[in-house]
């Protein structure tokens, strides 16, 4: 039986120290504050609840009095009869900072299930979070989540200056997951700055707003490079050696005898037979020339079948180069938005 | 039979270096030797001389023209006493039809020097030019003309007269500088009261330039 009392009082301790530690990030201002968190250590509850209200009857910082509501929901929730009181401490709490948690590992179950009371009779919105991100304007969107505690109708929207933008309007309850494209109702996207996403919740005569900034900054898409070779394909060379021919020799032999047939035949009996140098000379000379034609390595020809095929790949690039183009155009009317949460500031 | 053989079309001149193709103006100068009969194996008469020739292609027309300055002396076998010196002329503009065949007509005129020693010289040529390609600056010519319209200073008439020629050039491929050799053979069966035959061979050795 004592050991069991010790645990619950040693549980309250561990409850009571997160409580006073996520309030205001440090020890307590108030001296009242502090006493009473000194009793609520020494699992002196009633101390504890007297001197906490007393605190709250002075001049308390933010951080104090969410520390005195949270120390007295800790101290109510193990007091008899002191369930209410607890859920009403812990309204407070919230109200004051809607996204406190309790550590369910540290907290005693009583004092959980208090504030997890006080949290569903309340509407609240909370863990709002807006992903940092970056995309093509149109092609992508801004991750934001936040989770409402009751239903209620539910209005997201992106505030800079005088520009408005509606990102969602639903009923919602828990989790809620929304994308926002960053885009204009017009289609284009939002101007370049800072931007407050505001979330409103309400409910009958309830009402949250929760708004968390960002910084949104608008830049060029890249674009794609144009092609100097297709891939995998090169081009093929323009002229080839051809196979060594006899033709040349070929040519000037029958060049050379029709000149010497023709002129054996036309040369005229009546006026006697000459030496023929003239003729034996340049035939010569064509025979020579035709034998060292033949003989010499044959001079490059053009390679028709690579010419062509070297003019449809030509062809090919100077596609694919204008199609890039019109890709470039398309992809400079493109915004990159870069989208970065600005921290609260403390 | 000398009808039927007016319609062949034979002769010998060479035009110089470019394809017939090309669009370029060459200027060649040449050396010159050649074997001038006429009437009988009596009159045989051997010379030399110098040449000179200018040839425009421009797409598929083409056109040369040649001088030929030739001095000429009887052969030690010749009865012929008197030297005598020719100047001949020559034209030829050239229609190109397809694989190296050329349609050419032209003119020629052989003045002689002193007058009355042999004929002078002037007729219409017609005929056909093939040019072939040996390679790359090397080019082979085969021309044959039928020389219509002779007249000659002595009077007369030929109504068979053939100029058979042979060509070659050798150079540079692009055409620039090239080394010409050429052969000419013309029969020109000359016919007064008596028949009259002429028969002149000549050979021209030079270079070309190729201007552009």
């Amino acid at each position: 039986m004592r050991r069991a009392a010790f645990v619950v009082l040693a549980g309250l301790a561990a409850a009571g120290a997160p409580a006073s530690a996520q309030g205001g990030g440090g020890a307590a201002q108030n001296a009242t504050l502090r006493r009473a968190v000194q009793a609520f250590d020494n699992l002196n509850l009633p101390q504890a609840i007297g001197l906490a209200q007393q605190a709250l009857s002075q001049r308390l910082s933010a951080g104090d009095q969410e520390r005195a509501y949270a120390l007295l929901g800790g101290a109510y929730s193990n007091s008899p009869d002191g369930f209410d009181k607890a859920m009403n401490a812990f309204r407070q709490v919230l109200l004051i900072n809607p996204e406190r948690t309790l550590d369910p590992n540290r907290t005693p179950t009583k004092t959980l299930v208090a504030f997890n009371m006080a949290l569903s009779t309340m509407l609240l919105v909370r863990g709002l979070v807006a992903d940092s991100t970056a995309f093509v304007a149109g092609q992508g969107a801004v991750p934001i989540r936040f989770t409402v505690t009751s239903p209620a109708r539910v209005r997201v929207r992106a505030v800079s200056g005088k520009t408005t933008v509606a990102i969602d309007s639903s009923v919602q309850n828990g989790a809620v997951s929304l994308r926002w494209p960053a885009t204009l109702p017009s289609g284009d996207p939002v101007p370049a700055g800072d931007y407050t996403i505001v979330v409103d919740a309400s409910a009958e005569q309830n009402s949250f707003s929760s708004a968390v900034r960002v910084h949104v900054a608008a830049g060029s898409v890249d674009t794609v490079a144009h092609l100097t070779a297709l891939p995998g394909y090169a081009p093929l060379p323009v002229t080839e050696i051809p196979p060594r021919s006899w033709r040349p020799f070929g040519v000037s032999f029958l060049y050379a005898g029709i000149a010497g047939a023709g002129t054996l035949a036309l040369e005229n009996s009546q006026l006697g037979t000459g030496t023929r140098r003239e003729l034996y000379v340049v035939a010569g000379g064509a025979l020579v020339t035709g034998l060292v034609m033949m003989l010499r390595k044959p001079a490059p020809v053009p390679a028709q079948g690579n010419i062509l095929y070297n003019r449809l790949l030509d062809e090919q690039l100077v596609r694919r180069n204008a199609d890039i183009a019109q890709q470039n155009i398309a992809l400079r009317r493109q915004v990159r938005l870069t989208v970065t949460p600005i921290p609260a500031a403390k | 039979m000398r009808r039927a053989l007016a319609g062949v079309l034979l002769g010998a001149a060479v035009a110089g270096a470019a394809p017939a193709t090309a669009q370029r103006l060459n200027l060649g100068v040449q050396g010159v030797f050649a074997d001038y009969r006429e009437l009988s194996s009596a009159l045989v008469y051997s010379g030399g001389g110098f040449a000179g020739i200018a040839q425009l292609n421009w797409h598929k027309f083409g056109a040369d023209f040649q001088v030929a300055k030739v001095n000429y002396s009887p052969t030690s076998s010749s009865s012929a006493t008197d030297k005598f010196s020719s100047t001949q002329f020559d034209a030829h503009l050239r229609w190109f039809l397809a694989s190296g065949i050329s349609l050419e007509t032209g003119y020629t005129k052989r003045d002689i020097s002193p007058d009355f020693t042999t004929q002078n010289f002037t007729a219409i040529r017609a005929g056909v030019l093939a040019n072939y390609s040996l390679g790359p600056g090397a080019n082979l010519l085969l021309r044959g003309n039928y020389l219509a319209g002779a007249k000659f200073s002595g009077g007369g008439s030929a109504p068979f007269a053939l100029e058979l020629g042979l060509g070659v050039s050798v150079g540079a491929a692009n055409g620039r500088y090239r080394i010409t050799g050429s052969y000419e053979f013309q029969r020109i069966d000359r016919k007064t009261s008596v028949n009259v035959p002429i028969q002149q061979a000549m050979a021209r050795i030079g270079a070309a330039v190729g201007l552009w």
